[in-house]
């Protein structure tokens, strides 16, 4: 072989082998890795992951999820910390004023008219605060009054109506749970959710006795009227008498309901599927109001936010918008925790598919959820102290649910909350 | 040789030491040292214009009633679970330091919870004392009625003891059962033919013979217990009704729950030096009683 065809060889051998290095650099170099903490079970946003990254090459998203009574205290201490490793999480909407008042969430504002054609005026308020956007909505909601068909049978009761205008008064429902339990019923009603606001808010809005917060800005406290009072002795009464079960956490209250043990149950949208995939016949109802008042339902769901420390705001936004503001993306991020997307055209499509998941179980699945979301839901108070609001009084409902006295209780949170609420600046 | 390594021979000592404490001395002054005084900043710096400095937060958290509750609870907290963990460590090391049969397997048994992490050992304890966890079915067994434990604001607190020295007791029994061996069995048998009885010879052999274990063990355990943070963030959250919210856990909730960091970090001062106060008195206590 002659020496110049050699060196030539060895040439093109080298060139080649530095032409890959450098691709294989400016490869890795484009790759942008994005976390994306939230508190929903392993794999709910597997499929709306894959098909982003597939469309989208340069970017891998990695999820980190925790549990939801973890989710506020990893906030608080990555982004108290400026931490730029975290860029994209789950905020429950009700919570955005705390952290865009933190400077915890990126100003979204320049995508406020693609939020409102995809998602309409009530998520964009829910994700809005002091005139920005500060999330992308992701989820809404409501609730629903659940039965158990077998034991309202048992019992000889009738089934509530589906219908909004024939909706049960608290009073009428709690005597009809006593009965079914008398009848054979472990538990006669729950709430799945039995220790937070979120669950019992609409309790106190349909007596007209106010969020309690109040204030220009919502930062004080009003949880001690007899209006109060006597809705949470109500509270209290269901756990006390043994008409509720005390020691069962959200987690494992649907599958009790599933598994037979209670007659009725105010419960998620998102609690029909873990009822359905049990076989046992359910039906769903309006979720009740009292006799002196008027049906609210709670609303407002989760969003997903953007560090102001991320290094990839595009990539972020980019992942985010797919996930809310894209019609395929959202149904995708909605199909395997089966919460109600805030988009509005995949929010039809999941309605669809939602109320033929059960057969006659489910029928009344798209119409509740839509009249609900139309006429009775409230949101919860826009305050800068939410946060604080919230865990105060979870807290305070776990006592009152273990059987602490209501008229001290409620004064102790009152008590915190204008304590924390005096450290607000 | 050149010169610089003969000067080096001739501290050789030194060199060693040095390289031997630096990593250890450099640990201590980034993890100990600079986060203790960020934390006393953070507790009296104030932004803006004017006076850097202010007493504030300290005026806040002696005004704010959570504080107050967590800072009583922490000092009975402290009162009992203190001296109840010593004298069960120094009683299970009097009786297993003497020749039992298979005393190995009973230091074993009683040490193995150590090795356990708390939070792995609070997550098992909370299953046992659900209420409708296996206590209760033991009281059940016995006749007895059925206790609310964890979720009554009387019993979470004694729970939580009772659990942490389940804990926490075969680790300082293992000090002492060292302390017990170092004790020279002549002075027991010279008492012995004084015609000492057994309550005579633990008090004026075994307990002064001890005294150095002890002030360890006292120190030691006193600052673990202040700093009792993962059995009550699993096991109640510092509830029902803030009746075992421990001033950690009350740090945790201000600083990461309520985002209230300069709060937070003015409690850890509070906490901080409450615990130096306490620590530096037993110290006192045990030297005066050693130099009598």
């Amino acid at each position: 072989m002659p020496p110049r065809t050699k060196s030539l060889r060895r040439r093109v051998l080298l060139a080649s082998i530095v032409g890959a290095t450098a691709v294989g650099r400016v490869g890795h170099a484009e790759t942008v890795t994005l976390t994306f903490l939230n508190s929903q079970p392993d794999h709910t946003f597997d499929a709306a992951i894959a098909e982003f990254q597939t469309a989208n090459p340069g970017i891998v998203i990695q999820p980190q999820q925790v549990p939801y009574a973890q989710l506020n205290a990893q906030i608080q201490a990555r982004l108290g910390s400026k931490d730029p490793s975290l860029d994209v999480f789950a905020v429950d909407e009700p919570r955005v004023p705390t952290y865009a008042a933190r400077g915890y969430l990126a100003d979204l504002s320049a995508y406020r008219d693609a939020t409102l054609a995809a998602a309409g005026p009530g998520a964009l308020r829910a994700t809005t605060w002091n005139g920005k956007l500060w999330t992308f909505p992701l989820w809404t909601t409501t609730q629903f009054l659940y039965y158990n068909v077998e034991l309202l049978k048992k019992a000889g009761l009738q089934p509530p109506s589906a219908d909004p205008a024939k909706r049960m008064t608290w009073e009428r429902l709690l005597d009809q749970a006593r009965k079914a339990q008398t009848a054979g019923a472990k538990w006669g009603f729950a709430f799945d959710q039995p220790d937070r606001y979120y669950e019992f808010q609409p309790l106190y809005e349909s007596v007209g006795a106010g969020p309690g917060l109040t204030g220009p800005d919502m930062l004080t406290p009003a949880i001690t009227s007899p209006a109060w009072v006597k809705v949470t002795e109500w509270f209290r009464d269901i756990y006390a008498s043994g008409l509720a079960p005390r020691g069962i956490p959200y987690e494992q209250m649907a599958d009790l309901f599933a598994s037979g043990q209670i007659a009725y149950m105010v419960g998620g949208p998102w609690q029909a599927a873990v009822i359905v995939r049990a076989h046992l016949p359910f039906g769903l109802a309006p979720e009740p109001y009292f006799a002196n008042g008027k049906p609210v339902t709670p609303t407002d769901s989760w969003a997903l936010g953007i560090s102001p420390y991320s290094q990839h705001r595009d990539a972020a936004v980019k992942f985010t918008s797919f996930l809310t503001l894209d019609a395929h993306g959202s149904q995708l991020a909605a199909s395997k925790v089966p919460q109600i997307p805030a988009n509005l055209a995949a929010a039809q499509a999941y309605l669809k598919v939602q109320s033929a998941s059960g057969g006659e179980w489910t029928a009344a699945f798209a119409d509740l959820v839509t009249y609900e979301l139309a006429h009775t839901a409230v949101s919860r108070p826009r305050s800068k102290g939410y946060v604080q609001f919230e865990e105060i009084m979870n807290k305070m409902y776990s006592d009152i649910r273990n059987g602490a006295e209501v008229a001290p209780a409620l004064k102790r949170a009152d008590a915190q909350l204008r304590a924390v609420f005096a450290r607000i600046e | 040789m050149p010169r610089w390594r003969r000067a080096l021979r001739r501290h050789d000592q030194w060199v060693a030491a040095a390289c031997f404490l630096v990593p250890a001395m450099l640990a201590v002054a980034f993890l100990r040292f600079m986060p203790a005084v960020l934390a006393v900043w953070e507790a009296i710096h104030v932004a803006g214009p004017g006076w850097p400095i202010s007493l504030r937060n300290f005026h806040f958290l002696f005004t704010d009633p959570d504080f107050i509750q967590a800072l009583r609870v922490t000092l009975l907290f402290s009162l009992v679970v203190n001296p109840l963990q010593i004298t069960m460590a120094l009683g299970l090391a009097l009786l297993l330091s003497r020749s039992l049969p298979l005393v190995g397997v009973w230091r074993t048994l009683i040490l193995l919870p150590v090795a356990i992490p708390q939070s792995v050992s609070a997550v098992i304890m909370g299953v046992v004392f659900r209420p409708d966890g296996p206590a209760n079915a033991i009281l059940a067994m016995l006749r007895l009625p059925p206790q609310p434990f964890l979720t009554s604001p009387l019993q979470a607190l004694p729970v939580i003891i009772l659990i942490l020295c389940w804990i926490g007791v075969g680790y300082w029994m293992t000090f002492l059962i060292a302390g017990l061996k170092e004790i020279p069995r002549a002075l027991y048998e010279a008492a012995e033919i004084d015609g000492a009885s057994g309550w005579q010879r633990f008090l004026h052999i075994t307990l002064p013979q001890l005294q150095r274990q002890l002030a360890f063990v006292l120190v030691a355990d006193t600052i673990a217990n202040f700093l009792i943070f993962a059995p009550v963030q699993i096991l109640t959250q510092g509830g029902p009704e803030g009746s075992s919210n421990l001033i950690m856990n009350d740090i945790y909730t201000r600083g990461f729950l309520y985002g209230d960091p300069t709060g937070a970090a003015a409690e850890t001062v509070v906490l901080v030096s409450v615990m130096l106060v306490i620590v530096s008195i037993q110290f006192r206590l045990m030297q005066g009683r050693h130099s009598v």
